[in-house]
């Protein structure tokens, strides 16, 4: 056997424990706490993330306010939690649902080409052309502000991303000798694109999607702040470091200081988890 | 002999571990003479190649071994010293020309470069000799061939640039690897010619690396048959070609024995 | 008009009928520039034969394989299958002719999709076969074609990237193979193997053609190659066809400069022919050219050569396009004498 032929046996024994690897590498385990706090916590709080304690406002972290109080006397920590459950939703499902409409469209688009590809791609700049607060507040004034409103606003922002980048991917594959295979093997258009062309533009789309969930927590914190989509009081990362953030001027660090943490925490976690994905995924 | 390998060993560290990929490999070459290395791919033949000029990537070492040439352990020199055995004592012509050219300058002034590394001449005088170099290697048009950039030249313009490369600076010894495997039929044929043509006029020796032992017992006085980075077999190519002793050898030779039938099936 | 060539049964599986096929490149922001890749072929394939396609890159040869496949529509010409015309075909034919029409790639790994298994390429590749419903029925025939072409049933479970060229290209013939396919296109299937993946990759066509029947387009510069596979040779020169006759006569007796000049570029040191050149690059032709495309690079080239040159059978079955052949390759007075003889 030729010394390539060495390394490609021992590559094929390893893909299982890369899996194992990937499962139980820190990010991956990170997250993984980040879910169970977020799924459990109504168990772990003591107290309700939205009801305010007047007398107890901006108390520093103690044994009985694990991360503090913030300037409205809530709890910061049962709020950090709780705030872990609308932000990743958010943030993940808006990015999930703007790949999965945006990364077909854009394999059919860069495979196909033609007509279909010219009306995607000019749609897809008309999309990003637009000022996106500008766009969410009118989408929010007509259609009203809530969380799945939210949620669909978010995703229409990635669905140019994804199918650009797809479409991209897909281009040079037009030509490859595999697709070819696979057209005279009876392939119609529709299942070549699907089965051939757009397994094999996954890897950007990992890279980009720790981004894209990363951006996303910026932007919904950014519309809280002005009101729309999560409402103080409700418990959400960014608003809480909108509400903590003056403050931290005056020595009251925490309660800015946590939310922020928090986020930071989920994006970098995130973003390892997409790299290790990556690596997997490429043959 | 003008080149003498012994005992050469080079590991790469893997993922998975250190891998020998040059098992202590003894060759050597002769003032004049060609001697003609062959083997399969992943046999080792190109890193070996490299482990003589000292090019090989981070991840690879030479734990053991000596490369004497003319009397000089090259695996002893420093940096700045085998600088300049490069090009001027050794010169290497490697298999995809395109991906060895830079893409940022014109042919003229990277053949031009290399002349002035070596000897002290003037940036007109280097052009004149890349030209003229380029005319003898066939270049149809030498002198808007050096206008050129290497994404615009064909394989067989690309491949006699990087010949050019190689001979203007005199070297003794021509280390070919695989030279024209990329090439079309008759452009190889015609870029062989001319690689044999110079390096003979030249009366230069040859280290032919190569995965056609056709081509290698046709052109060399000797050969040397590398298999999972070791040599085999070693020797006069006539007295292989006769008599070969190792069974891969053998082996080598009945693939390589397809010959042109005299009446073709179903006639 | 070309002659016709040793038929087995009147008809050509497979056949291209004076086709022409031509590309527009970008040449500047509203330029096009229109290159011709095939023009005025016509070749004929029999089940049970190989037909062997001579050339280097740049003589259309894989354009002529996309149309035989049907994978590319013809400009000008037809391809016909069986006798009937592929644009007439219906949609049950159509599927018919898929199956029975298959290729086998130069490069292996750029063949197989690095994201599926080669069993799942394979299983895939039998997605116009009746008699399969099921996946495990799909996956047993997998196994069973990989035992047919000698390839390790424990291989199929492999990423294409995990495999030798060799094997993989052994893995690709049983892609090929999965449709059960009469006549399969190989494009240069041995270029990218080393001396023994190619001794077995040969032995192996050769054994599926007398066990199986399989005839076969062979498109090759490795004269060798064609040697040892072709029953009739078509030689190709910048989209046209310069040469064709039975491979005998073409290996032994090359009329056209540049099938001499390929043959002589696959140094087998005992050819008469070897050291024989043509000078140059392949390079193309001003637009409305007619003459012959060898022109700038043969060194037989005369004033006359710029002008239209047609196939001529110059020994039928044995055609040129070059209205020098005889004179070059010695008296024309032998050439007929010899004809006589058979």
């Amino acid at each position: 056997m030729t010394i390539s032929g060495n390394f490609a046996v021992s590559a094929a024994l390893g893909r299982w424990r890369r899996l194992q690897a990937l499962l139980l590498s820190p990010p991956a385990i990170v997250l993984g706490v980040l879910v169970m706090l977020a799924l459990l916590a109504p168990l772990l709080t003591p107290y309700d993330p939205v009801t305010p304690f007047p007398a107890d406002r901006l108390q520093p972290p103690s044994p009985r306010h694990w991360f503090g109080t913030d300037p409205l006397g809530m709890d910061v920590f049962s709020r950090v939690l709780y705030a872990t459950r609308v932000d990743l939703t958010a943030a993940v499902a808006s990015v999930l649902l703007g790949i999965f409409v945006g990364a077909p469209l854009g394999a059919l688009a860069g495979y196909v080409r033609g007509w279909l590809d010219e009306v995607l791609t000019r749609c897809t700049e008309i999309m990003q052309a637009f000022p996106q607060i500008l766009f969410a507040m009118a989408i929010f004034a007509a259609v009203g502000s809530s969380l799945k409103n939210l949620i669909f606003i978010l995703a229409f922002f990635n669905v140019p991303v994804y199918l650009r980048m797809v479409r991209s991917s897909a281009l040079p594959l037009r030509e490859s000798e595999f697709v070819l295979a696979a057209r005279c093997a009876g392939h119609s258009t529709f299942s070549l694109v699907i089965k051939h062309i757009l397994p094999n533009t996954l890897v950007p789309i990992f890279s980009q999607f720790s981004l894209s969930i990363a951006y996303a927590i910026q932007m919904i914190a950014g519309l809280s702040f002005i009101g729309l989509g999560v409402h103080v009081p409700q418990a959400e990362w960014g608003s809480m470091i909108n509400l903590g953030a003056g403050y931290v001027i005056f020595g009251k660090w925490w309660a800015a200081f946590f939310p922020g943490l928090a986020a930071f925490v989920a994006s970098f976690a995130l973003n390892g988890l997409g790299r290790r994905l990556k690596e997997l995924l490429v043959r | 002999m003008l080149l003498s390998v012994e005992g050469l060993q080079v590991e790469i560290k893997a993922r998975s571990g250190t891998l020998q990929v040059v098992r202590n490999v003894t060759l050597s070459v002769r003032s004049g003479s060609w001697l003609g290395l062959v083997g399969e791919s992943g046999s080792g033949k190109s890193i070996l190649a490299l482990a003589i000029l000292r090019l090989l990537p981070p991840a690879a070492t030479i734990t053991s071994g000596s490369v004497v040439y003319q009397d000089r352990n090259l695996l002893k020199l420093s940096e700045a010293e085998m600088e300049k055995v490069r090009g001027q004592d050794i010169s290497v012509v490697f298999q995809n020309a395109l991906t060895a050219l830079n893409p940022l300058f014109t042919t003229g002034e990277q053949v031009a470069d290399i002349y002035r590394f070596h000897q002290r001449a003037s940036t007109e005088e280097a052009r004149e000799k890349a030209v003229a170099m380029f005319g003898a290697l066939g270049l149809s048009d030498p002198e808007s061939t050096a206008r050129m950039y290497p994404h615009q030249l064909s394989g067989g313009m690309a491949q006699r640039v990087m010949i050019a490369m190689a001979l203007l600076g005199s070297p003794r010894l021509l280390i070919a690897d695989d030279p024209t495997s990329t090439l079309d039929a008759t452009i190889q044929a015609q870029v062989l010619d001319v690689l044999v043509d110079q390096v003979s006029q030249r009366r230069m020796s040859m280290l032919l690396i190569s995965r056609d032992i056709r081509l290698v017992s046709a052109l060399c006085s000797e050969i040397a048959v590398m298999r999972a980075g070791e040599i085999v077999e070693s020797g006069r190519v006539g007295d292989i070609l006769s008599g070969p002793t190792h069974p891969y050898t053998m082996q080598l030779l009945r693939d390589a024995d397809l010959k042109m039938q005299e009446s073709s099936p179903g006639v | 008009m070309t002659s016709n060539t040793l038929p087995r049964g009147s008809t050509p599986f497979l056949e291209a009928v004076d086709v022409r096929k031509g590309y527009r490149v970008h040449t500047a922001w509203t330029r096009f520039a229109s290159i011709t890749a095939v023009e005025g072929v016509s070749v004929r394939a029999w089940e049970g034969k190989t037909l062997a396609i001579a050339g280097e890159s740049g003589c259309g040869k894989s354009t002529l394989g996309r149309l035989l496949l049907g994978l590319v529509w013809p400009e000008g010409g037809e391809i016909r299958f069986a006798g009937y015309p592929l644009a007439a075909l219906r949609e049950s034919n159509w599927l018919d002719f898929r199956r029975s029409v298959q290729m086998v790639f130069q490069n292996p790994l750029a063949s197989f999709n690095p994201m599926l298994t080669v069993a799942g390429t394979i299983s895939d590749a039998m997605r116009l076969r009746n008699d399969l419903p099921s996946r495990a029925s799909k996956k047993e025939e997998a196994e069973r074609l990989a035992s047919q072409i000698g390839l390790e049933a424990s291989l199929l479970k492999r990423y294409p990237s995990e495999m030798s060229a060799g094997q993989l290209q052994k893995a690709g013939i049983a892609r090929a193979l999965a449709t059960k396919p009469r006549m399969v296109f190989l494009d240069e299937p041995t270029s990218a193997l080393d001396a023994s993946g190619r001794r077995q990759i040969v032995d192996l066509l050769l054994a599926l053609q007398s066990d199986v029947g399989l005839g076969y387009v062979l498109v090759a510069h490795d004269f060798h190659l064609i040697g040892t596979m072709a029953h009739h040779i078509v030689v190709m020169y910048l989209g046209q066809v310069v040469e064709e006759g039975p491979a005998a006569e073409v290996l032994r007796r090359p009329l056209h400069p540049y099938s001499r000049a390929l043959l002589a570029a696959s140094y087998v040191p005992s050819a008469r022919q070897s050291k024989w050149r043509i000078r140059g690059e392949v390079a193309q032709l001003p637009a409305g050219y007619q003459g012959c495309r060898l022109y700038r690079r043969c060194p037989y080239a005369v004033l006359g050569c710029q002008e239209l040159q047609t196939l001529v059978a110059i020994r039928p079955p044995h055609s040129v396009r070059c209205w020098r052949a005889a004179e070059i390759a010695g008296t024309s007075n032998n050439l007929e004498r010899k004809n006589d003889r058979g």
